[in-house]
């Protein structure tokens, strides 16, 4: 690498193109001291310059202070990207592959996410998660709020979070979540339900899990796109109770005080959560979704009508 | 019983499975071989209105040599094991690096990056298969060779090799990538090393100079197709030009297709214009400015009064020619001339250089492009409505004005019977027009994911059945696409199968061809 880009780089991670969204320039990344894989990583956060990057952070902020209170650690850094990945993509490919031992979370819009998602291969780093968000306008047929996410097991699964912090501000909104490698769940996850929610599981193979409030399974299918099935099963009516229960990491009361001011911070704050290994509502599954109509409109579904963008969670 | 795989090849058992990578293990190292989830998931993302989970790989092999491809090919013979070969894996909105089929295990040939010849003289390169556009160019630069690349939309990120093979396209008198490779070497499913044309003679170093050699020309075959894995690859660089005036001319009217295209075909075919001239519709080129929530909200397609608005706002034309003009400054002006009188004749086009477009985004992103100059400015395309879904659908037609009115009209038809807007460019060949449509759509919205795979078969469907044929596809429509080509083809395809990989290792599913 010549010097010149090796400044640049310096530069960028002492803090030249930081941005701090109440954070200092310069910040102790957060460190995970119980990761996953069972190593130890740091956490940074690496925001596109979209328009919802402030939502985010703030949600990202909060999940921190959560996590700080036990773990006694510092705010997340925070990354600023201007429009590097249009002008200068190996320039964040070299961000990337100089950040050893750290967990990056990413959030950007579908132009910059396409070039990213390129570097993240090229560069042979270890997506955990890949998600979607979309919020849209009113009349669309489809639920308002919508997130996709591929995961690569569901110990890096954010929807159970996400789904609970939604639907106690009143959202309409649909999660599907797809996890690659089923085999490689956490050994204590057990299915579990979601106050409000009924729970129903597919009865075949591979395994599928759908959580519903306010809309039967058949219009849950037809609202997220999956196949009608006659065989869901209810898991309060047949379904194996003993491996069922109510998720105790983390209890209502512990996300009831959390209140947010849109959909976005409680992304920011159910990704983060996540990454940083506070994930909750994880299940062993193939593929799950979370649908729910309150039958009141939100109103910051307007306010926030037509953002989207896609959040990365990847291990260097 | 829960697989420690997150695929597997059809018809392949977990144990025979575990045998293979046990076997690719010996061959490229533990580090080399991926299996893990978190490994495959930056493989598995596809833009295509289907599920992830029907491309998802089992598996992805880092090969670094020619050696190890054969020792591969070798193992998938063995055991019946089928690859999906990437160079750089940037074929997107065609299905990017994700194989045709689940199972496929990916032969990621990216660390195969070496450029192995650059002559000033001869002005060509010989590079490996993972050698990018952005990594030529610094060469070029730094050894102040004074050739010019001409790249594709994903410019610095994709690579020659995987955009020829392909048969994309750049953007300036060499855009039309394939026409200008000169000598492959290939590995076949038998392990066999094949260097094409000249390369196949010992001590020749004619490779890269004449393209034919002796006999049947091979390097066709290896184009578009899963007949051997090309591990190098030759071709031709452009000397930069002493002058280089690019410009842009706009349209007001959807039906001046006509008259642009008329006007143009003379010029492109006597080489006044060298390079492949873009005609891009006011919605392909929006998107560098404007948002589509900005004008419009809702189910449907845009309204042509909103687009109207957006031309207005934004001081587009409704279609905008981009060309260019390259040589001495005094073949610059005769030839300037020539396109000025004859675009200026009917009084509707309005000519802009780049004094007056120097600072419209628009315009400077498409000058880089035809000078050469990296830039992924293209992609705002994947703003324009969010959620990730996009297809390139890409017909071809005559360079006549009377074609490309119908192709659009057709086009815009069918997208907004199914809800979509119309994103077109045509990009005029020596004699032809590729019509590069982006089917946007969101692919959060099942309504709409479905919609759009409708209205792409439907797409292929109408079109076919007028006579005009597609030249590339994403990987969910190969099958359709070879059909509408006929079964003599097809059959011909097979046999060609048949002859060079007998079990079928190499890309199943590639363009139709198993």
């Amino acid at each position: 690498m010549d010097e010149t880009r090796r400044s640049l780089i310096k530069g960028m991670l002492t803090g030249g193109t930081l941005l701090a969204f109440g954070i200092p320039t310069v910040t102790q990344a957060v460190s995970i001291s119980q990761t996953l894989s069972g190593g130890t990583h740091n956490c940074r956060l690496l925001l596109g310059n979209t328009p919802i990057d402030e939502a985010f952070a703030k949600g990202a902020e909060a999940a921190c202070a959560g996590y700080s209170s036990f773990s006694q650690e510092g705010a997340l850094s925070t990354f600023q990207l201007a429009d590097e990945l249009l002008t200068d993509p190996l320039r964040i490919a070299d961000l990337l592959t100089q950040s050893p031992n750290m967990r990056w979370v990413a959030i950007m819009d579908y132009a910059n996410a396409a070039i990213f998602t390129e570097l993240v291969r090229n560069s042979e780093q270890r997506l955990l998660a890949l998600g979607s968000h979309m919020s849209a306008s009113s009349d669309s047929t489809s639920l308002p709020l919508r997130h996709m996410w591929t995961t690569a097991s569901p110990a890096y699964s954010a929807g159970g979070l996400l789904a609970s912090l939604l639907a106690q501000n009143r959202h309409d909104f649909s999660i599907v979540e797809n996890f690659l490698d089923q085999a490689r769940a956490d050994s204590a996850m057990k299915d579990s339900s979601l106050a409000g929610f009924s729970s129903y599981w597919l009865a075949e193979q591979p395994a599928t899990h759908l959580h519903c409030a306010g809309v039967s399974p058949l219009k849950a299918n037809q609202l997220i796109g999956w196949k009608a099935s006659e065989n869901w099963r209810s898991v309060s009516s047949g379904g194996d109770e003993s491996s069922i229960n109510q998720d105790q990491t983390a209890p209502g009361a512990t996300l009831e005080h959390l209140r947010f001011d849109n959909w976005i911070e409680a992304t920011g704050y159910a990704i983060i959560a996540t990454a940083l290994g506070m994930g909750t509502h994880q299940e062993p599954c193939s593929s799950r979704a979370f649908v729910h109509q309150s039958g009141q409109r939100h109103p910051d579904h307007q306010g926030l009508s037509g953002n989207h963008f896609v959040s990365f969670v990847i291990d260097v | 019983m829960t697989s420690q795989y997150i695929a597997l090849p059809k018809g392949v058992s977990e144990e025979t499975f575990d045998a293979a990578i046990h076997d690719f293990r010996k061959v490229l190292g533990d580090a080399s071989v991926l299996t893990s989830a978190e490994q495959l998931a930056p493989y598995i993302k596809t833009m295509m209105p289907v599920s992830d989970a029907e491309h998802t790989p089992s598996a992805a092999l880092l090969a670094t040599t020619v050696e190890q491809i054969q020792k591969i090919v070798a193992i998938c013979n063995q055991y019946k094991v089928p690859i999906w070969m990437i160079s750089t894996g940037k074929n997107l909105g065609y299905g990017s690096a994700a194989p045709a089929e689940r199972g496929q295990v990916v032969l990621d040939l990216k660390r195969m990056n070496r450029i192995l010849e650059v002559d000033k003289d001869l002005a060509f390169a010989l590079v490996e298969p993972g050698v990018t556009y952005q990594q030529l160019y610094d060469h070029i630069k730094e050894h102040k060779l004074g050739l010019w690349l001409s790249m594709p939309a994903p410019s610095a990120i994709a690579g020659p090799v995987g955009n020829t093979l392909d048969r994309g396209v750049g953007y300036t008198p060499y855009g039309e990538q394939f026409l200008f490779a000169c000598g492959m070497e290939v590995v076949l499913a038998n392990g066999e090393v094949l260097r094409t044309g000249m390369g196949s003679m010992p001590n020749s170093n004619t490779w890269q100079v004449f393209k034919w050699g002796y006999g049947p020309y091979l390097d066709g075959i290896f184009t578009q197709s899963n007949y051997g894995i090309v591990t190098k690859f030759g071709f031709w660089l452009m000397p930069e030009p002493p002058a280089f005036k690019p410009f842009v001319i706009q349209y007001q009217h959807e039906e001046d297709i006509v008259e642009i295209v008329e006007t143009i075909r003379p010029l492109r075919i006597s080489g006044v214009i060298p390079n492949a001239v873009v005609i891009a519709h006011a919605l392909y080129e929006a998107p560098v400015k404007a948002k589509r929530s900005d004008y419009v909200s809702g189910p449907g397609s845009i309204p042509d009064e909103a687009v109207y608005r957006i031309m207005k706002d934004h001081k587009l034309g409704i279609w905008n020619v981009y060309a260019a003009l390259y040589g001495t400054q005094e073949q610059i002006d005769v030839n300037w001339s020539i396109v000025t009188q004859a675009f200026s004749q009917s009084g509707k086009a309005k000519i802009l250089t780049e004094q007056e477009a120097a600072d419209d985004p628009a315009f400077v992103y498409r000058a880089k492009l035809m000078r050469g100059d990296m830039t992924l400015t293209e992609f705002s395309l994947y703003n324009w409505r969010g959620g990730g879904g996009s297809m390139w659908f890409a017909p071809v037609s005559q360079a006549r004005g009377s074609e490309t009115l119908k192709q659009m009209a057709l086009t815009k038809q069918i997208l907004a019977k199914h809800g979509l807007d119309y994103s077109g460019e045509f990009i005029v060949g020596m004699r032809d027009m590729h019509h590069i449509v982006d089917v946007l759509y969101d692919k959060t919205d099942p309504e709409q994911t479905k919609a759009a795979y409708q209205c792409f078969d439907e797409l292929l469907t109408e079109f076919s059945a007028r006579g005009y044929g597609t030249y590339r596809v994403n990987t969910a429509f190969m099958d359709k696409v070879a059909e509408t080509y006929g079964p003599v083809q097809r059959n011909v395809h097979k046999t060609l199968k048949k002859a060079l990989d007998p079990n079928g290792i190499l890309a199943p599913g590639k363009s139709g061809i198993r």
